[in-house]
């Protein structure tokens, strides 16, 4: 199948487009809910633009409920070589200055920040 | 209510607990599970802490073999399903001391599949308790709470230290049950020497899973209280929870699933602060590392250089040494224990030195809280001892008295049997002659009593008592014993 | 005469061997143009005086005959990789004065070699764009103007590496390519640009974009530059899991100028309906070019072509969720406090990241999540190896692929900003390399219309760089692409 003019055209027009029979669009909630998972803040008038956005890019990649997979190995890594090993010996550490060097707060040698509550 | 049932009267009826354990035990390594960094307990705050713990940008895991190599042989140890192809998964969540924003972790293809363990609980019997699986993890680093009023402090040490999650199936019943399951995982762990299984440093810790029931009803709604470090804790953790999960149904409430925290202190369970939303963590296989490979060789050579794991070596106490189950399931707690009695017993009575080992040496450590590394006197100079009685050098009640001073603070702890035994003339008196002599004599200077042994036989210990002091406890007490009855006339005793 | 900032980087060298010239003089006409040159944006970091001490330790081994193979050539590096004691960003506002106590594998290698750090470059802010608008420090101007002189966009991410390349500050520069970010901004700068194998170069001390997708590589003017830079920024690295060990051949020796016999496919799904007639044109004449050579022009298809970018978008995004997660304000960066944990990690966040940075956690973050997992990431995956499957397949009649680098020349500043899917398609034909992990090439070949340069892409067998360089090399020989941009911005 030809990636058609057809097909950049539709997808610069994909505003309030959704392919039927495909995943929902996005709504205010589940950003709202994607946002906190991902320790995003947004301002709540942010939101509906947000998730037309979204939107917009999902159903751009819903595309590839058009390919046949059945049977297909998901490919995870861009490798296909056997995994690397290391001698269980200590190459690294006491360096505490090379790890608080930049923190943004410390106290003494350890990393400050507001008290969390269990 | 059968006698060998685990239920629990509530005021509406009986109920029965189920309980699965998911237990963290951190590997036995010199290096972190991805990251050249120390794994040791202890060190300055950040010390042990190496660029790729902190989680600087553009920094990558590379896994340390051995660390693979103990979580295999926990399987074999656990008669597990070894999977020679894993894959490391991102568990993806925010916290300070989660540098990465994710932890390193196997979601749905583990390191290790289904197993077993043989638990032993009070009454003698044994039970099997299933594994499900283990996986390999990194731990967190530790964050600390209280030291100022607005601020935590984050210690990343234990960051990416190597974690073997051990989950068991639901298969236990009572806080007795669970804490044998932690007892022995513990025990097959440093048996092998995979984790060292310290609870108070927190090399061994258990998430456990309460729920309730009637009997032959579904299973309830689980609670999950996490991160308990002590037998003890397990215990009272799952009596306490128990019994308010049992509250709240009887009262008409239903239990949230959720995860608590015991508070030893209050010997509470207390809900852990709510979460707005249920974690969605994300598991993607990590596109940093590769899946994990390796041979069915590699396992079966791993395989053939287990140690001897405690249940085999209880079944060869019992059998060769012809030790009753309860004394070789004390000897075979502890790998070390097992190693000190074998040593003693070499070339003597198994039983005298079972007798020994766990009479007077576990009795003893025991009271003064020390630890058979730190024990004042060896397995050699118990041995020893064991010797003595043996040849009749010294009987046991004076054996005792030796022991003792070998053994507690003072001029003789750790000295050398023989050496106390002269140093001190505390052998055996044997020659008949002076036994005799001294049975002669108590026997005159209490012409009453030998009178009333006539009506009461069983007045013959007196003597041998009085002989035995006048001898200093030295005499032989059989001989006394002997000599007594036939001087006075007294039938054998059976 | 040639002006020194004028010498490519195999010319330098040679110079340098043959003491033309000293290397502080090169690096102090490069560090005079930097200075001058800053309208362009494509520098955000001068490290002038640095430059200077390694210029003058250069100087030292070029005269006491222990020179290095790069000794004393300047280069601008990409502010994605971590460069130690110098502040490292990637163009985001997040790391604040983030100086890495570490320097990355490659510009290690880069130093072993005797090369000199002239300055950061600018890039999209964590690479994510095609066009170097989203970074923190503005957007980077390209040497190369409109018809009516309006200011067009450099490529991106690596615009900065790009612009800098094109308007020659520093005889080369370093750069990362995860969707097409070296390929498309060489393209759009009349500049040669390689993406080599997944693998070829560590990642170590690379702030990561997306993990299975990264890949570092140089820009260059030549080829032979090309093949130069990346002879040492290759290597195994035990410290990178995805990095694989094979032995890193001469690539400037590969340059044979011979290429008869050799096969090259035509991918018929990269011919789209509506694609500008001079992109047409210009591949028909690489087409030529080729075959004048005395390669051979086979035709292939790589069926799965037009779902690469989708498969991309939400692969790339949902690594890049993860990746960025330890971006918190914890242990480094900006930090924008809170009265809780979680406001800390909100505010620091949201003040931190762009907008596009944003919508790529987010889209990440949802396809990740309970629900979407199978239905989009597996799903993309499974593409992936689709797509991976069809190069495979197409290696077996042919032995490099020939393709246009992008659909359009580059664009005007601010002109595709609003809309985001309409940005993704300027990746439409190099994405598909990244997701098979395969080394590509960019190519100057032609100038459009309105005065533009054009470029035109060599895709490789897994590491076959050799192979891919040898053939753009001969491309660019018939090509002869000598157009400069004017230098307006001095």
């Amino acid at each position: 199948m030809l990636l058609e003019s057809d097909s950049f055209a539709k997808v610069r027009q994909l505003d309030n487009h959704v392919d039927k029979g495909c995943l929902m669009s996005v709504d205010v909630s589940t950003v709202r809910r994607v946002a906190r998972l991902a320790r995003l803040g947004v301002d709540e008038e942010k939101l509906p633009a947000l998730a037309q956005e979204m939107s917009t890019i999902l159903a751009f990649v819903d595309q590839l409920n058009a390919v046949d997979t059945q049977n297909v190995q998901a490919m995870t890594s861009g490798v296909d070589r056997e995994i690397k090993r290391r001698e269980d010996v200590v190459t690294a550490g006491n360096q505490v200055d090379d790890i608080l060097s930049n923190a943004p707060l410390r106290d003494d040698d350890y990393f400050a920040v507001p008290k969390v509550i269990e | 209510m059968a006698a060998t049932d685990n239920l629990i009267d509530g005021l509406t009826g009986a109920w029965e607990i189920v309980l699965g354990l998911e237990v963290h035990a951190q590997v036995s390594s010199v290096a972190k599970l991805f990251s050249g960094a120390s794994a040791t307990y202890g060190g300055e705050p950040n010390a042990h802490v190496s660029l790729v713990d902190a989680a600087m940008p553009g920094m990558l895991p590379v896994i340390n073999w051995f660390c693979v190599e103990q979580a295999v042989r926990t399987g074999l140890g656990l008669k597990a399903k070894i999977n020679t192809y894993s894959v490391f998964d991102r568990k993806n969540y925010f916290y300070p001391d989660l540098p990465q924003g994710y932890q390193i972790s196997q979601f749905k293809d583990p390191i290790v599949g289904e197993g077993q363990i043989e638990i032993d609980l009070d009454d003698g019997t044994v039970k099997s308790v299933g594994i499900e699986r283990l996986h390999l993890e990194q731990d967190a680093g530790k964050s600390m709470h209280d030291q100022h009023p607005s601020l935590s402090f984050v210690d990343l040490n234990r960051s990416g230290v190597a974690l073997m999650e051990i989950v068991s199936r639901p298969d236990m019943r009572s806080a007795a049950e669970a804490q044998a399951y932690v007892k022995k995982l513990r025990a097959i762990l440093r048996y092998l020497g995979t984790c060292d299984g310290n609870m108070e440093q927190g090399s061994l810790r258990a998430d456990v899973n309460v729920s309730v029931r009637r009997p032959g009803d579904e299973l309830g709604t689980r609670c999950e209280i996490k991160n308990v470090n002590s037998i003890r804790f397990i215990g009272q953790a799952i009596e306490h929870e128990a019994r308010r999960q049992i509250a709240v149904i009887e009262d008409g409430g239903t239990i949230d699933q959720e995860t608590r925290l015991f508070d030893p202190r209050s010997g509470e369970t207390r809900s852990m602060r709510s979460k707005e939303e249920a974690h969605d963590y994300r598991y993607f296989p990590d596109p940093d590392l590769l899946p994990l490979t390796f041979s069915q060789e590699w396992v079966d050579e791993i395989a053939a250089h287990l140690p001897e794991l405690p249940d085999d070596k209880k079944r060869r106490f019992i059998e060769t040494y012809g030790l009753s189950p309860y004394d070789a399931g004390i000897l075979v707690s502890e790998r070390e224990s097992a190693e000190f009695f074998e040593s003693v017993a070499a070339g003597r009575d198994p039983k005298m030195a079972a007798n020994m080992v766990i009479g007077s040496v576990f009795a003893g450590l025991n009271k003064s809280g020390l630890s058979l590394a730190e024990s004042p006197v060896t397995a050699d100079q118990v041995g020893a001892l064991v010797d003595l009685i043996a040849d009749n050098t010294i009987s046991t009640r004076i054996a005792k008295d030796v022991f003792d001073m070998m053994f507690d603070e003072g001029p003789d702890q750790g000295k050398d049997p023989s050496v106390i035994v002269a140093e001190k003339g505390l052998q055996q008196v044997t020659d008949t002659t002076a036994i005799e002599a001294a049975v002669d004599a108590v026997i005159a200077e209490n012409p009453d009593k030998v009178e009333q042994v006539r009506a009461k036989p069983k007045m013959a210990g007196w003597f041998v008592g009085q002989v035995m002091a006048k001898t200093g406890g030295k005499a032989n007490p059989q001989a006394v014993n002997a000599l007594v009855r036939d001087k006075l006339g007294v039938p054998d005793e059976d | 005469m040639t002006a020194l900032i004028d010498l490519d980087l195999a010319a330098a060298r040679d110079g340098l061997a043959q003491k033309e010239f000293t290397a502080t003089e090169v690096v102090d006409a490069h560090i005079a143009h930097m200075e001058q040159s800053r309208a362009l944006n494509a520098v955000i970091l001068e490290t002038a005086d640095l430059a200077r001490e390694m210029a003058a330790g250069a100087d030292q081994r070029l005269a006491n005959g222990t020179a290095r193979a790069l000794e004393g050539l300047p280069l601008g590096i990409k502010d994605l990789f971590c460069t130690k004691g110098v502040r490292t960003t990637a163009c985001s506002q997040i790391l604040g004065d983030f100086t890495p106590q570490y320097e990355s594998r490659v510009t290690q290698n880069l130093w072993d070699a005797g090369a000199i750090m002239l300055g950061k470059l600018n890039n999209d802010e964590f690479a994510m764009g095609s066009s170097n608008e989203t970074s923190h420090f503005g957007p980077v101007i390209n040497p190369w103007r409109g018809a009516q002189g309006e200011h067009l966009v450099p490529g991106g991410s690596s615009g900065g590496s790009s612009a800098a390349v094109a308007a020659h500050i520093g005889v080369a520069a370093t750069a990362t390519d995860t969707g097409g970010s070296i390929r498309q901004p060489a393209a759009f700068t009349g500049t040669v640009g390689l993406k080599p194998t997944y693998g070829r170069c560590s990642r170590w001390g690379i702030v990561a974009f997306a993990s299975s997708l990264d890949q570092a590589g140089p820009i260059t003017r030549t080829v032979r530059d090309a093949a130069i830079m990346l002879e040492h920024m290759a290597g195994h690295d035990p410290m990178d899991t995805t990095s694989v060990d094979v032995p890193v051949p001469q690539y400037e020796a590969a340059l044979t100028g011979d290429i008869r016999g050799m096969r090259i496919g035509i991918p018929k799904e990269y011919r789209v309906d509506g694609m500008p007639d001079e992109i047409e044109a210009l591949w028909s004449q690489g087409i030529d070019w080729l075959k004048a050579a005395g390669a051979e022009i086979v035709d292939v298809s790589l069926p799965h072509t037009q779902y690469a970018l989708p498969t991309y978008y939400i692969i790339a995004p949902a690594e890049a969720s993860s990746n960025l997660a330890r971006y918190d304000g914890v242990r480094y960066g900006h930090r924008v406090n809170g009265n809780s944990i979680t406001e800390m990690y909100e505010a620091t966040r949201a003040a931190g990241f762009g907008d596009e940075v944003k919508r790529r956690i987010l889209i990440g973050t949802y396809v990740l999540s309970a629900g979407y997992y199978d239905a989009y990431y597996v799903k993309a995956q499974k593409v992936r190896r689709l797509i991976s499957d069809d190069f495979s397949a197409a290696y077996r009649q042919c032995d490099l692929l020939l393709t246009p680098t992008t659909p359009s020349p580059a664009f005007a500043l601010g002109s595709h900003f609003d809309d985001p899917v309409q940005m993704y398609i300027n990746d439409v034909f190099t994405v598909t390399v990244n997701l098979a992990g395969l080394p590509a090439l960019s190519i100057p070949a032609g100038m459009s219309a309105t005065g533009l340069p054009l470029g035109l892409q060599l895709i490789g067998p897994a590491f076959g760089e050799e192979t891919v360089l040898r053939a753009g090399h001969v491309m660019e020989q018939a090509a002869q692409f000598t157009a400069r941009p004017d230098q307006w911005w001095v």
